[in-house]
This record gives C-alpha cells, structure tokens and sequence, in this order.
C-alpha cells in the first residue's frame, strides 16, 4: 500500500480541522437531541409543521433521500466485484460504508416521523405483509446487514493485521484467508445489487402504489427512484471521496472518479428521460385534473422545487460531467456532485408535498388539520407545509449522525485504495 | 344460513342541506378532539363554505357530508403495517388504537381524505369525556376516523350521525339485503359512490341532488 | 274595531279574555292525547348515566325536544328525543353543543359590579347578597323619583320557558313591581301584515309545520329555512320528495335557493311589488278562485269611493243597520249583505248616488299598475318569470307560502305582509291542507296564543298590579325623551340589546347614559353586559325546571340535570331574591315545581289528561290536535269575519308597494352608501347565542362580509382583504369573503357576532332606528353602506 507523505504541520492541521468537525456534529446531533427528546417526544408530533392535509414532511422526505443515497455504495462496490470493474476497488471501502450509513440513517429517521415511537416494535411483531412500508423494513434490514458484512469482509484483513478488535476474533491473514474474503465479498455483491435495486424499487412503492394520490401514482416512480437514486448515490460517494482524497485518507486516482462521474452522467440522462416521459403522459392529453396537479409543481408555488430540480440541480452539473475537462477536475466533480444532491432533494421535495397538498377531494371548508386556533378556521382546503425548527434540528442531527459515523468510520477503517491509471 | 352483514349508508343529497348538524354530532358521540372531524360537510360549489359557483344570478350548488366511505376495499387497510386499520366480517373498517404507530401511511392512502391524525395531546371542550362512554378516547399518536358508530351498530342503533340528521337524508342498513331501506334507495334513486375510478367501492351511496330547474 | 297591536297584546296577555270574535281552537274536537310512552333513550343507557326530559329553546323557536345525558354529575351529551308527534322530533347543530355551552370557561360564575366607566371591561365580585341588596335599593330609589315604570324589564326571546324565559317570572316580578315591560319591534311587520288581512291572532294563522308535505308548491319567500327554521326543513323536502315543487324568492343564493325548481332573485326590498304583479297576473288571467274570493273574502263587499270605508246599509237607508253592502246583480241593486246570497265580484256602481266598487274591483284596479313589465322595473326579475311564479301559484295547488323575516324587515315590512295573505286569499290557498299563507309556524303553543291552555294569567298577573307594557322602539323613546313616561333603569334578562336593536351607538352614547342603572343576567359577558352596572350570572337550561311552549304544537318540559354551576341562579331564583327585598317575597317563595304545577292547573289540561306527573313521564305534549289547519271552517277574526284584504280601519287600505325607506337606489343615503346591508341568519348560531362556541368557531371561525366578485373587484377588494364596511351612523372592520351567491348591490354579515370577535366596531352601529307608526317594528335590512379596503 502506497502511504501519502504528509508533513507534520499538515497533520497537526488536519487533525485540529477533524477535531473541529467533529465537534461540529456532536453540537448539532445534541440540538438535535434536545429537539426530538425535549421536545416532539413530549409534545408530539404538533411541533413539525405537518397537518392532515401535508401528514408527510422533512422526515419523509430525508427518509427517500437517504435511501436514494445509498444507491451509490453498494452499486459501485458490487459494480466492482460483479461486473469486475477493477479500478473501482479503490472506492469499494467508502462506497460500501455509505451505503451502510445512509440507510442506517433513513432509517432513523423514518422513527422519528412516527407518532407513537414507543410502539415502534409493533413493526416486527404485528407485520403486515400486504403494506410497502414492512417490503421497506424488510428490505432496510437485509440491505443494513449485507452492507455491514460486505463492509466488514473487504476489511478483515486489515483489522486481524492490526489485531484490532473489530477482526471480531479472526487472525487469519494469509493470501488463502484474503482470497476466501475477496470470495465472500464478491458472493454478497451478487445479492447485494439486486438488494440495492429492490430497495429503491420498494421505497418508490411506498407512493407508486398510491392511487389516492395520482402525483405519485405511475409505474415509472420506481424506475425513476431507481435513476435518481443512483445520481444522488454516485454524487455521494464521488464527494466523498474527493473530501478523503483531499484529506489523504484515501488514495485513489482523479480518473477513476471521472470514470463514475462519466456514468453519473449517463444516468443524469436516463432519470431526465424517465422524468420526462412522466410529465408527456400528464401534460399531453390536456386533460384538467392531470394538468392542473402539473402545473401546480411546473408553474405554481412548487415551481421553485422543480427549476432547481431541472436547471441548476440537473442541467448545469450534467454540461460539467459531460464535458470531459471539467468532469477531470476535482473542482468540477466536486461542484456537479454537490449540485446533483440537491436536485436530488429538490426532486424528493418535490414528489412529497405536492402529493398532499391538493387532495383529491378538495372541497371548502376542507379538512380539519388538526390544530384549534381561536380566530381560525380549523380547516383548509389545500395544504401547506414549511418544516419547523423541531424538524430542521433533528434532521440535520440525523445527517450529522450520518457523518460522525463516516467520519469515524474513516478513522478506523483502511480505506487504502489502490492507484491506476486513467482509462481516458 | 343467512347472509353476512355488509353495513352501509346512503345520503340523500336532494335533501341534505349542508347544515352541519352530522359533523357536530359526530364530534359529540365520539368525543373528537378540538382541531379534528371525523365527518365533514363540504360545498360543491364556490371556494368558499355555502358558497355557489357561476355568476349571478346563473348561479349552482349542492353539500357533500364526507366521513369514512368504509370501502370494500379499503386502501387504508392494505398500508396499514402492522395491521391497526383492519376491516370486521359485516365491512366496518376500524383503527385499534393500542396498535397504531402513528406513521400516517392510511391518511396518505385514503383518497377521501377521511382520516384525521392526533398530533399532539387531543384538547377536548369540555375536559372531560363526553358523548358515548363506550367510545374510547385516543391518544396522542394515533389515527382515528368515522366507526360508522360501531358501538351503536353492536347494539341494533343506527350511527349518531343518521339519527340526528334533521333532513332526514341519511340512512343505514345492510347492503347485502336486497330488501334494506339503503340496497333499495340506492337501486330506485340512483346512488352513486364518490371517485369510483379509484377502486376502493365505498359503501358509502349518494344520492343525486336533483332540482334542475323548474318544468 | 281597530285592532292595535297593544290592544292585540292585551288581549293575548290576558288570560281571562277570549280573542273577540271566533274561537280559533275548536274545543269541541279536543283529542284524547295518546299517551306517550317514554322512549328508551338510543344513546348507551348506563347504569351510572342519568337522563332527564330537556328542551333546546332558543329564538330559533324551534323548541326541539331533548333527552339529556348526566354522568356522575355532569352533563355529558344532548340528543334528539321523542316527543308524541314524532314528525317533530328533532335536534340541530347547535342543540348539541350545550354541552360545551354549560362548562364553558367564559362562562360568567359570579355577580358583579362595574369599577371604572360603563364598558371599560373592570368588575369587582360581590356577593348575591350585596348584589341583590344594591339592585333592590336602586330600584326602590328610583322608583321614589320616578315612580315605578321607570325600572324597565326588557327580555327578549333568548329562553321562553314560563318560569326562565321572556314570558315568565320576568314579567310576573315587572307586574308585581308595576315596572315597564318590553317587548315586540322585532320581527312583527310581517305577522302585523297577516293580521290586518285574516285577523288574529298572528301565531295562529298557518297551518302547522308538519302539514307542508301537503304542498305541491311552497314558496319560501325571504327565508334563509335551512339556517333558520332548520327544523321544518324535512318537511319541505318531504313535499319534494313527493312530487312538490319549491321556489325560493331571495335577493341571495342561499342553499333554500340551491335546491329550489325555481329561484326569483328578487330585489332587496320589492318583494311586495313582486306579490302585487302576481296577483295582476292572476286576476287578469282569471286564475283567482272566485268562489273563494266570493265567500271568504271582503271582495264583494261595496266600498264607498267618498270615503274609502265600506258602504254600509246605514249610509243607504234610514236606521239602516251597519251591515256590509253587496250588489245583487239579479235584482240590479245593492243589498245588505247575506251569507245566503249571491252577489257579483267585480263592477263600479252607484248606491243611493254614492259611487261605489266592490272591494275585489279595488284590488284589481290596484294591480293594474303592477304588470309583469312595470314590476320588473321595480323588483328586477324578469316578467316572464313573474307570470310563471304567478301561474303555478294559482294553478299548482295546494300551495303554501313560506315566508321568512327577511321580508320583515324593511320600512314597510307590514305591507308585504298583507300582499301575501291577499295573494293566498286570492288564490283559496288558505285554510286548507298543504295550502296556507305563512307556512312553518302553525300552532304555536307560546304565550301568544289564546289556547288558555295554562294558568298563565295566575302566574303571570298575581294581583291586579300591571306593568306598562311597551313596544321596544317606545321603550328607547321613553328612555331618550320621557315619554309616555321616563325610564332611567333597566334590568335585561334573556337578551343582548346591544346586537339586537339598531343604531348601537346611539344606544350606547346616547340612550344608555340617560339610565342611572343598568343590571344584565346572563351567563355569558354579551355586548349588553359588557355596558352594565351589574352583572348577575345566570344558570343554563338544565341547571333549572321549566315548562317550555314553542312554536309548534308542543309543550315541553325542562328538567334540571345537573345543579346550579358556580354561583348561578336561575332567573326565578333572582327575582325571589328580589322579591323578598323589595316587599312583594310572598309571590316568589315558592319552588319552581310549586309554578309549574300552578301553570298546569287548569281544567283544560286536565281534560286532555296532561297533569305533572305525565308531562314528568313524557317530557312533552302535543297541545293542538293534528291536523292544525286555522281557517278551515272559513271564519275570520276580523270585523267583518272575513278575509280583509281591503281594511278600511287603515291609511293604506289595500297592499301597495311603497320602496324601502333606505335601501333603495333613489334614496337620498343610497348616493354616497350604494350597498344594501343585509344580516342573514346563519345556522353555526342562533342571533347571538353560541357565538363562543368553539365545535361551532372550528368551522364558522371569524366574522365576514359576503360581497359579490364584481363589487369587490371595483373596490380593489381580494378575497380574505380586511375591508370596513361604514355609513354615516357608524362602521365595522372584517374580513371580505367573496361569493357569487350575493346580489351586486348588495352585501351580508351574519349576525350573531360579539363586538370583541370584530375587528372593530360591530354591525349594529350600521343600522338605523327608524319607526314606521305604522308597524313599530325594527327595519334591519333598510340599511345602506359601503365598503372599503383598509
């Protein structure tokens, strides 16, 4: 394994940064806390800015879009096991711990939009096989599991090489044991791609099946979870991996990135054109119902989510990924990455809340949301929804949760990586 | 052996005039907390509540009372995760509270907008429990909707909401008697289900609000 | 005779005198009443759960029959009970909220005094003890000035229970104390009208309510029913449902209007043209039932064109008698009228050189300049609309008239009246199943009526000790000027003057002051209370017993449920107080089971087999056999026994149109105010009762004006803008709600709204006081405002 020079002062630099970092998500993830447990717990779920009409909100939202992160890891570390695409064994390590992580975290924070968190256990012991949401526990919980033994394969090992503890008793090291691994890890990448497929295919079942609710209510929803999952799951781990790279704890070639940012790229396209093939089959027939749920995200008070979405979120880092020179500088992966993130969440934003806010059945005086106001009618004919500082603080702790645990975990785990050429 | 029950309603909405008196008592049988209905009466017509639409004076409108269309197959009940929304053998569709994890899938799930979600600790007015003692009262966290009164129903009443309507314009009975008050109403007069397309087949009928005009 | 309204008063007050002429309660059919048994209540009977007879009797004068539920001590649910004609049965939204009503928090829990200047919002509690004592020196002080009427009882309908309400211990201590009683203004135009075609007495003259399923055609003329009369409206859509026909006339779309065959968008105001040019159809195209007109009607009768009054065989003929005059066509001359006789309807002849008409020759000459096309100048509907609502009228029978007090409530509200009862009367379309000129209210059982049921008179007149009974309108001039005498105190019960009567301001900067003491009971802190000097908190319904006679052919009884809340009183409970302090204690130390078995003593109920112990076991009695159907006998409480469609005791001796004294597009006002003010009654209320309810407020949240998209739009007004709605006498600030169902040209405010739920001011300062002579009666909607943007 090649080792990065580093200088003294650059490691004193780096650790006071990571330090500070690290202090950073604990502050949040303690906001956070306070929030949920100060808070939402006691109160219940009033504090949110959710009502009868919009009942899902930031929590949903950040549910899907975790889960669509996750796409990125174990589509690239399987990639690169199944499909024998070598040169992306470096990033095999990161990727599979995201695709941990995130899930882990969509999966918190799909407790902490329950209204009776104490009865979460109901899950396992009264599952109802007909309903999305136990397809989504139980595909959560396998994806959980074979990304942690996946991980923890490729890393064996090195942990039993240091005699560390998270060898988990194993000492073996000889090329036998590395290769019985390598085997594993290729044995579970083989059920972990079509796990990762099924899990974005079931979360978008959550809303496909909805006939209640036409916005979401079209076979394409999984295909396009599918793609859009993937764009935000490869921006991640290409971010994350140009911060470890820049941080020295990962060594792998700006290439190999541009390579994923290449079939990022492609896959911008496809989540384009499946997108587009949605919005044809609703604005063609000029039907009013259909255009006017269109065009209350097109044109109406939702047009901002669907501007980001397309202009600066999807148009704008797909030009940088496509041009060659920009996609080979880690300014321009770095940027495109970020800005395909948040056309991502702007998209996630965009399928939630307007999927509630014009109910079908919208008639005055509408429903009653849940809340008395003295002075205000109690009821509403289309919802609104803007989140509250409660939801703000403990997604964003959920997230720093998320990023604790990948900043640790980038401690303790050797992401190495081995350098290749470009194949440019 | 006779046929199983299948509980349903009819609205006669020639008759209903919108006048609210179901929503509130619902709201008193059931001891629904401040902030939510389990049964509303809404305005076809104009944006706002008893408001017609068109121009003056070429003007239209009618009430739609909308609470729990108890369908026969009911959306709530199949995303239901851990089974709290199931439906009894004579159709009625219910929420068992101790159950419930509040995760609201069922209010995404019904087209009609039925449900309502209690999002902090219901407030009632009075303090104390009102209405029916054999309505219990629910928690914070938990879902709740129109029983079709199924602690009336047990005992041969009908639902609070169908006696006390003063248009006389509701009424119950068993669907899979071809000879009940509601199965023949809804053959002689026409009753229809609101978003049929949708395939949830309420067993909610309405009937059509006539008066189209003088002849 | 001239029948007065006081005199019409005096006569239904008064136990021991039967209205003039003809029984209208025909005692010989007096039906056996079938016993009705005490239903077991539909709600869950639990052994802890207690459930008394109760009446919901607010001034929707619906008085539904409850069945009231009581656990463990506390009022826990009202419901619909059965009453034994179970065509009445039933309950509304309101109804089912006294629940909320009883626990209340801003329920007023104890007395109290004003500190600091009227209307400030200071009080100081006091006890029963100080509070009855300063009252009964006040009294008494000002009674030593000004003598006893100047303490004037002013109640309104908020309750009508015998011992509660307006009619009940109220007026017994008003009489007892020789002090001022208040009463009418309100809602008498219309009923005035009635009366001075078919004679009285006015809650009488419809047929009961259960009998519109009679009708092929009703007409709901200005009645809001589906929000105010809630309680008939089965019966319509009965009639509907058999095959009738419904038309709805209504300058607003409301949602009577919504499920009519035909809907008159009449304007505000003109409804008397449009009944005058109805008849000008109906007589012109000989529709009228003659036989009707000939027999039940003053038509045939000569009328002197000297004088206007009806030629009499005394003008003719030396001691001659004062019967009426007809023209006997066979012989070719006038004769003595005779029921026997056949005389012509229509001609102009001259009698003993006196030229004369027949009074049906009258009216037709009248309706003459109302045609279809004049009319449609004045009332803005289309002639052939008015030749279509005029034909089904005289030919779609039975059909009855159900009319609301929106007609009321102009300057010439009477008018409209008697244009309605002569269009019945024209028609035969009275006394007749399905057939009745004032539809929804028939057998009443209220005070008003001359059943003599009850032993009203013993309750309510203990001695010979009067109080001087006032028109409401004669009550402020009184308070303003002193006359017919001064009064400088008032004691308010059951009502809230302040958002009832007009010209708010003016009562409260002007009237108000000139009284030296102002006491209110109720118990909620109302508009009118908010001014008082004292404040004395009043029990609900069921906290106390009564007897309640509505305005249908029941009578129901109020058990108390639950005891007294707080410090409350009832209302009998605090004039036996006052009783006691002010020397008349003998006449009010009784309980109220002692009144109402007093009440319930007459032979009458007896024979009916009605007795406390009955009423105990059923809760309610039907008082009128069924069907009621006055008039069916074709006799008439006027002076001639007959329909007077033209009465000579009066200046306008036929119905005319005469426009609106304000709201009308030539009125010297409607230059600068171009819209028509109109308060709706609305259903989540009734006048200002319930206005804090929240199950109600959850739903009908904030106070609105209803203005038409067009009138907003030329007033750069959005819909939900804060607008202020102003005149010269005062303004209101509220939201704007946008409705196509408004008329342009005309805008709406329910009332019912407390002043502290307004922005700012409140609707009553729009209105103004005006008092036609004629009709002492309080004209609302003869308002004219504009409205702004703020």
């Amino acid at each position: 394994m090649k080792e990065s020079g580093k200088t003294e002062g650059k490691i004193s630099h780096i650790i006071s940064l990571s330090n500070a970092w690290l202090a950073l998500l604990v502050v949040v993830m303690g906001v956070g806390a306070w929030a949920y447990f100060g808070f939402q717990l006691t109160t219940g779920l009033i504090v949110t800015g959710m009502r009868n009409i919009v009942v899902w909100g930031l929590y949903i939202i950040t549910f899907i879009f975790f889960i669509g992160l996750s796409a990125g890891g174990l589509i690239i570390s399987s990639s690169s096991y199944v499909f024998g695409a070598e040169r992306w064994k470096s990033i095999s390590r990161v990727a599979t711990l995201l695709a941990f992580v995130t899930v882990a975290v969509a999966a918190g924070t799909i407790v902490a939009d329950l209204g009776r968190p104490d009865r979460v256990l109901n899950l396992f012991l009264h599952p109802q096989l007909d309903s999305p949401f136990i397809w989504d526990l139980i595909i959560i919980t396998s994806y959980l599991v074979i990304s942690l033994a996946d991980l923890w394969f490729m890393c064996r090992a090195d942990f039993a090489r240091k005699g560390s503890i998270l060898a988990l008793g194993t000492k073996d090291v000889s090329d036998q044991a590395v290769a019985r691994d390598k085997k594993v890890v290729k044995a579970i990448s083989f059920v972990a791609l079509p796990t990762a497929i099924m899990l974005h295919s079931v979360t978008a079942w959550i809303f496909g099946l909805q006939m209640a609710r036409p916005w979401w209510n079209t076979a394409i929803l999984a295909p396009v979870f599918l793609a859009s999952a993937m764009v935000s799951g490869l921006a991640l781990v290409i971010l994350t991996a140009l911060i470890a790279k820049r941080r020295r704890i990962l060594d792998v070639d700006l290439g190999v990135l541009s390579d994923i940012g290449k079939l990022l790229a492609v896959v911008v396209l496809v989540d384009f054109f499946l997108k587009f093939a949605e919005i044809l089959t609703m604005f063609w027939p000029s039907a009013e119902a259909e255009l006017s749920q269109l065009f209350l995200v097109v044109t109406g008070p939702f047009s901002p989510l669907f501007l980001i979405e397309w202009t600066i979120g999807g148009i704008v880092p797909f030009l940088i990924l496509a041009y060659p020179r920009t996609r080979r500088t880690a300014l321009g992966l770095a940027v495109a990455s970020i800005l395909l993130i948040v056309g991502v969440f702007a998209y996630r934003v965009e399928l939630i809340v307007p999927g509630f806010a014009a109910p079908l059945l919208s008639l005055p005086p509408g429903q009653a949301l849940g809340q008395y106001i003295p002075g205000m009618s109690s009821y509403a004919v289309t919802g609104n929804y803007s989140p509250t500082w409660v939801e703000y603080s403990v997604t964003a702790a959920m997230i720093a949760l998320g990023a604790f645990i990948v900043t640790i975990g980038a401690k303790i785990i050797p992401f190495g990586g081995h350098s290749t050429t470009t194949t440019e | 052996m006779a046929m199983a029950k299948r509980y349903g309603m009819v609205i006669d909405l020639g008759r209903c005039v919108g006048c609210q008196t179901c929503a509130v008592q619902c709201k008193l049988e059931n001891n629904v907390p401040l902030g939510l209905a389990w049964n509303r009466v809404l305005t076809m017509g104009g944006s706002h509540l008893d408001t017609p639409k068109g121009t003056y004076p070429a003007l239209s409108m009618y009430h739609v009372p909308l609470a729990c269309q108890q369908c026969e197959n009911p959306a709530c009940v199949k995303v239901c995760p851990v089974g709290a929304t199931f439906q009894r053998p004579d159709g009625i569709v219910l929420v068992d509270w101790d159950l419930c994890i509040g995760c609201r899938y069922c209010i995404a799930a019904c087209p009609y907008g039925a449900r309502v979600f209690n999002w902090g600790d219901p407030k009632h007015i009075p303090d104390f429990p009102v209405g029916s003692p054999d309505v219990p009262t629910r928690p914070r966290g938990v879902v709740e909707k129109c029983t079709f009164c199924v602690h009336r129903v047990d005992k041969g009443l009908e639902p609070a909401c169908v006696a006390s309507c003063p248009a006389r314009a509701r009424f119950f009975g068993d669907l899979n008697d071809p000879e009940s008050q509601v199965s023949k109403l809804i053959m002689e007069k026409g009753g229809y289900q609101l978003l049929p397309e949708i395939g949830t087949d309420p067993r909610v009928y309405y009937l059509p609000a006539r008066r189209k005009g003088y002849t | 005779m001239k029948v007065t309204r006081r005199h019409f008063l005096a006569l239904a007050a008064s136990a021991a005198t039967v209205a003039a002429a003809v029984p209208i309660f025909d005692e010989a059919n007096a039906f056996p009443i079938p016993p009705a048994t005490f239903q077991t209540s539909p709600l869950v009977q639990q052994s802890t759960e207690k459930i008394v007879h109760g009446a919901c009797a607010p001034n929707c004068w619906s008085g539904c029959k409850l069945l009231v539920h009581v656990r463990d001590g506390k009022l826990v649910a009202t419901e619909r009970g059965p009453l034994p004609d179970s065509r009445y049965d039933r309950i509304c939204l309101r109804g089912l909220t006294h629940v909320e009503r009883v626990y209340h928090p801003d329920r007023l829990k104890y007395p109290m005094k004003r500190v600091g200047p009227r209307g400030e919002g200071k009080w100081e509690r006091i006890s029963w003890d100080e509070a009855i004592n300063t009252i009964a020196s006040k009294f008494t002080e000002i009674k030593e000035k000004y003598g006893s009427s100047a303490v004037a009882f002013l109640p309104q309908s908020g309750y009508y229970g015998y011992l509660n309400g307006c009619y009940g211990s109220i007026l017994r201590f008003a009489n007892l104390f020789g002090g001022t009683f208040g009463e009418g203004a309100l809602d008498s135009a219309m009923p005035l009208g009635m009366l001075q075609v078919l004679g009285g007495p006015s809650s009488r003259q419809g047929n009961e309510a259960a009998d519109l399923v009679n009708a092929r055609l009703i007409i709901l003329w200005g009645s809001n029913i589906t929000e105010s009369n809630l309680q008939n409206w089965h019966f319509v859509a009965d009639a509907l449902d058999d095959g009738a026909k419904l038309v709805t006339v209504d300058p607003r779309y409301t949602i009577a209007a919504s499920k009519s065959d035909l809907w008159v968008p009449v304007r505000p105001g003109s409804d008397a043209a449009l009944a005058l040019s109805m008849m000008n159809v109906i007589i012109e195209e000989s529709l009228h039932d003659a036989a009707f007109v000939l027999n039940r009607t003053v038509g045939p009768f000569l009328v002197r064109g000297d004088t206007q009054l009806f030629l009499r065989e005394k003008d003719v003929k030396e001691n001659g008698s004062n019967k009426y005059m007809v023209w006997d066509g066979s012989a070719n001359a006038a004769v003595p009228f005779d029921a026997s006789g056949s005389s012509a309807l229509t001609g102009s002849y001259t009698v003993a050189g006196i030229q004369c008409k027949t009074a049906f020759q009258l009216l037709w000459d009248s309706a003459k300049q109302y045609s279809p096309e004049n009319a449609a100048k004045i009332t803005d509907v289309k002639p052939e609309t008015i030749r279509l609502l005029a034909r089904e009228y005289a030919n779609r029978k039975p059909a009855t008239i159900y009319w609301g007090f929106g007609v009321d409530r102009y300057y010439h509200g009477e008018l409209t009246g008697r244009a309605i009862a002569t269009l019945a009367a024209l028609t035969g379309n009275i006394g007749k199943p399905g057939a009745t000129p004032w539809g929804g209210f028939g057998g009443a059982t209220f005070i008003s009526s001359p059943l003599n049921l009850f032993q009203t008179g013993a309750w309510l007149y203990p001695t010979k000790s009067r109080a001087s009974q006032l028109n409401n309108l004669v009550v402020f001039d009184a308070i303003e000027k002193g006359e017919p005498h001064p009064i400088k105190a008032a004691y308010m019960a059951n009502s809230n003057y302040l958002t009832t009567f007009p010209n708010r301001n003016k009562i409260v900067n002007e009237l108000f002051p000139k009284l030296e003491y102002i006491v209110v009971a109720d118990f909620s802190m109302t508009d009118t209370a908010e001014q008082a000097d004292m404040v004395l908190p009043t029990t609900t319904w069921f906290e106390s017993d009564d007897i309640v006679p509505t305005m249908h052919p029941h009578v129901l009884l109020q058990q108390r449920a639950i005891e007294p809340l707080y410090e409350c009183k009832s209302d009998l409970a605090i004039f036996s107080l006052l009783a006691a302090k002010l020397g008349f204690g003998e006449y009010f130390n009784q309980q109220p089971e002692d009144y109402i078995r007093l009440i319930l003593d007459s032979q009458k109920l007896r024979d009916m087999g009605v007795t406390y112990e009955t009423l105990k076991r059923d809760g309610a009695f039907r008082a009128i056999p069924a069907p009621y159907i006055p008039f069916a006998d074709g006799k008439f409480n006027t002076p001639s026994g007959r329909i007077e469609f033209y009465n000579e005791s009066l200046g306008e001796k036929m119905p005319v149109f005469l426009p609106p004294i304000e709201a009308w597009p030539d009125s010297p006002l409607a230059k600068k105010y171009p819209l028509v003010c109109s308060q709706g009654r609305k259903k989540f209320g009734v006048q200002s009762q319930y206005f804090n309810i929240q199950w109600l407020r959850e739903i009908d949240s904030f106070p609105f004006v209803d203005m038409n998209p067009s009138d907003a739009k030329s007033r750069g007004i959005a819909d939900g803008d804060v607008v202020e709605v102003f005149n010269d006498r005062g303004s209101v600030r509220l939201k704007a709600r946008l409705s196509n169902g408004l008329r342009p040209g005309m805008i709406n405010i329910s009332k019912g709204w407390a002043r502290k739920q307004m922005i700012a001011g409140t609707l009553q300062e729009l209105i103004f006081d005006y008092k036609n002579p004629d009709n002492m009666n309080c004209a609302f909607f003869d308002t004219m405002v504009e409205v702004k943007k703020v």
